[in-house]
């Protein structure tokens, strides 16, 4: 069966090369067709069989990719990290990507090299990784601890040209960096949050199960150093029942992680307008998926702010900004911080319409027992 | 003409020039597993060589083909949710105190140079330049490169909290869980899992419940922590109040790893976290370890531990009950509350 599929491929291969010999299409080299085939042979054969067509594409390979690092710029960017990597810190790994792809839209690939300063062992770099594994902007992504890791990958991490610069536009992931008003009209966004569809599927579920009929506002709390919010739910409590009065097809899922002690505290009622998206077991890149796919967003302009205004979700953004980056047209609202009970009372003036909508639309009323 | 020599010249000189003084741990998931267990085997191992080739830093080379993301037996594991996948595992591969860089290469190109630079200074790596290219791994991943450094050391390296974890853990355990012995669990479920496997080496509920329970009742200062994926716990575990479940908080593998590193104890059948606790100085009892794993582990059925255990690491060769869980906690308890008074 493997053996006809492969003929039944084949006029489509001789198509494509003869498309590349012509100029018609464009590859990276790792993806030129006859490479390609040559990779699905090494890589099938196991063992010693495929050992040396594996050692022929490793040299092969290695020559291309120095070749590259001769002749290349702007291909491998670089940016430094130190703790604690906050929400705000990995606000600005989107925003990095952001610049990356707008200076450079033509680039078909793009790399990482990511420094981690002052103190290695106290930075928690899984949550960036899993931004940028929910990215298809860079391609490679290098995370060094220290300076001798990065000087010995210089030549698989950096070109020659980069060498001298990566210091000097090196971007700092601590510092704060202003949103400007082109800085959510950029087409990169669907590249930076939605690159892989890997996280949706168990967003989609829980949007459907837990949730169904519902006006679901994605709420991003604030967290502590410990990386929880448990300390920031409760003024949000009575102003969220009082919406929910109002309008009870509204649903808020908290988006951050908490502790032991509001998990057992039972802050979550069976139908009540207060859940949490975690304890649906929902992964932190699946609840920044969330924030995307929501009816509505409370929040800073965190990480989860920056998605959710850059899917161009309603609701309300706080944060100190430089210029009025709000979009009335689409129901975006973008103001200073504000308390919970504030926050919602201009979150309700201002989507009104919205949520009398949601609440006389005919789906079924959420059920007492999810 | 000139300028190709002196390109070539510049090749040869830069692949030639990685440091011998760093060790190198490739893991290739063409042909390596998507795995909590294999991945904390992995970095030992490296570790272990690191140490023979006096190596201080290890750097972490993970090499994914998007074309190619899995090793045929995780046939499951696609171009379209490896992401999923690997975010889920990442963490395991920030368990080494001596990590100096971690590197994601989905460029095949960039794989290449590296392993090729690798191949030419001859750097020191795991596995060797050889069994890379002939990518074969053979699973379970055996102990003999663990068992020779404990022979010839008298210790094996140790695995961390994931980097930036284990202040973490530490002050979260004082914080949530004050003056409590901490014991860490993971009855096996894999019946509830996706993709159920080996569904006879499940752990008996019943039993641990039961346990649970009983621990309870006797010694109120012990909070149990359940780890694993989400799918993974009983529904009725999250009703007791001596039990904690840090995936249904938001916490992840990272967090896990971390209190596991910080526990007093962990208890629970043969997988990844049990290899995590293998490869620590913490107290575990790690249960139903099958007998065809002995040849692997280089040590013989019904052994009551590994040769680099301590005296409280025990392995149980056949399913637990109630019993046997109440002894070992109590006999570990036990010690640690004459260490205390002591």
């Amino acid at each position: 069966m493997a053996l006809l599929n492969s003929v039944l491929r084949l006029p489509r291969w001789i198509l494509r090369v003869l498309e590349l010999l012509v100029g018609r299409r464009i590859y990276v080299w790792a993806a030129v067709p006859p490479a390609k085939l040559f990779v699905g042979y090494a890589y099938r054969s196991r063992g010693w069989t495929g050992m040396p067509y594996r050692a022929v594409y490793f040299l092969v390979g290695s020559v291309l990719k120095f070749r590259e690092r001769l002749r290349v710029d702007h291909l491998n960017f670089s940016a430094r990290l130190r703790a604690p990597v906050s929400t705000q810190v990995l606000g600005n790994i989107a925003l990095w990507q952001q610049a990356v792809y707008d200076a450079h839209p033509s680039r078909q690939q793009a790399h990482a090299n990511l420094r981690i300063l002052a103190s290695p062992d106290e930075a928690q770099i899984d949550s960036l990784m899993s931004l940028l594994l929910m990215s298809d902007v860079f391609c490679n992504v290098n995370v060094f601890f220290d300076e001798l890791a990065a000087r010995n990958a210089r030549i698989s991490s950096l070109s020659v040209a980069e060498e001298g610069n990566a210091a000097r536009d090196e971007f700092d992931l601590n510092a704060p960096h202003p949103l400007r008003a082109n800085t959510f009209r950029s087409s990169v966004w669907r590249h930076i949050f939605s690159g892989h569809a890997a996280f949706e599927r168990n967003v989609n579920s829980y949007l459907k199960v837990a949730h169904p009929g519902a006006f679901v506002i994605a709420l991003a709390l604030r967290q502590g150093r410990d990386g929880l919010s448990d300390q920031w739910i409760d003024p949000w409590e009575k102003p969220i029942e009082r919406l929910a009065r109002e309008f009870p097809k509204v649903a808020f899922v908290v988006l951050n992680a908490v502790g032991p002690r509001t998990f057992q505290r039972g802050l979550i009622t069976p139908g009540g307008p207060l859940s949490f998206a975690r304890f649906a077991g929902l992964t932190f890149a699946e609840t920044i998926c969330l924030a995307q796919k929501a009816d509505a967003f409370i929040g800073q302009l965190d990480v989860f702010g920056i998605a959710a205004r850059a899917a161009q979700c309603p609701g309300l953004y706080m944060g100190s900004l430089d210029e009025d980056l709000s979009d009335s047209a689409n129901s975006i609202w973008h103001s200073e911080v504000l308390a919970p009970d504030s926050a919602l009372a201009k979150f309700r003036d201002l989507m009104a319409n919205k949520l009398s909508e949601a609440e006389d639309q005919t789906y079924p009323a959420r059920s007492s027992a999810t | 003409m000139i300028a190709l020599c002196r390109a070539m010249r510049q090749y040869i000189a830069e692949v030639r020039g990685t440091s011998r003084s760093r060790f190198t741990c490739i893991v290739d998931f063409s042909y390596q597993h998507y795995a909590l267990g294999d991945a904390l085997t992995t970095q030992v191992n490296a570790a272990c060589l690191a140490q023979e080739h006096r190596c201080a830093s290890i750097d972490l080379l993970l090499l994914l083909n998007p074309d190619r993301p899995a090793a045929p037996l995780q046939g499951f594991i696609t171009a379209g949710n490896y992401p999923a996948h690997l975010d889920a595992l990442f963490p395991a591969f920030l368990c080494l105190p001596q990590l100096g860089a971690i590197r994601l290469m989905r460029e095949p190109t960039t794989a290449a140079l590296a392993v090729s630079s690798l191949i030419a200074s001859r750097s020191p790596s795991w596995p060797s330049a050889l069994d890379h290219l002939r990518q074969q791994m053979k699973y379970p991943l055996d102990h003999e490169i663990i068992n020779r450094t404990y022979r010839k050391y008298g210790r094996v390296p140790q695995l961390s909290a994931p980097r930036g974890y284990a202040e973490w853990a530490r002050e979260f355990v004082a914080s949530q869980w004050p003056e409590q012995f901490i014991v860490c669990i993971n009855p096996r479920q894999s019946r509830l899992a996706t993709i159920p496997t080996t569904t006879y080496r499940d752990s008996p509920l019943g039993e641990w419940h039961a346990f649970i329970d009983t621990v309870g009742e006797r010694y109120p200062n012990v909070q149990f922590v359940m780890l694993g994926g989400f799918h993974e716990w009983d529904r009725a575990l999250a009703r007791r109040r001596n039990v904690s479940i840090p995936r249904a908080m938001g916490l992840t593998l990272a967090h896990e790893l971390a209190i596991l590193r910080a526990a007093h104890l962990f208890m629970g059948t043969s997988s990844g976290f049990a290899t995590m606790a293998t490869f620590t100085d913490i107290p575990y009892l790690i249960t139903n370890v099958e007998p065809l794993f002995a040849a692997f582990a280089h040590i013989a059925v019904d052994a009551p531990r590994f040769p680099f255990a301590a005296k409280n690491q025990s392995l149980l060769w056949h399913a637990e009950d109630s019993k046997i869980l109440l002894s070992h906690f109590e006999t570990v308890y036990g010690m640690r509350h004459e260490v205390r008074a002591a």
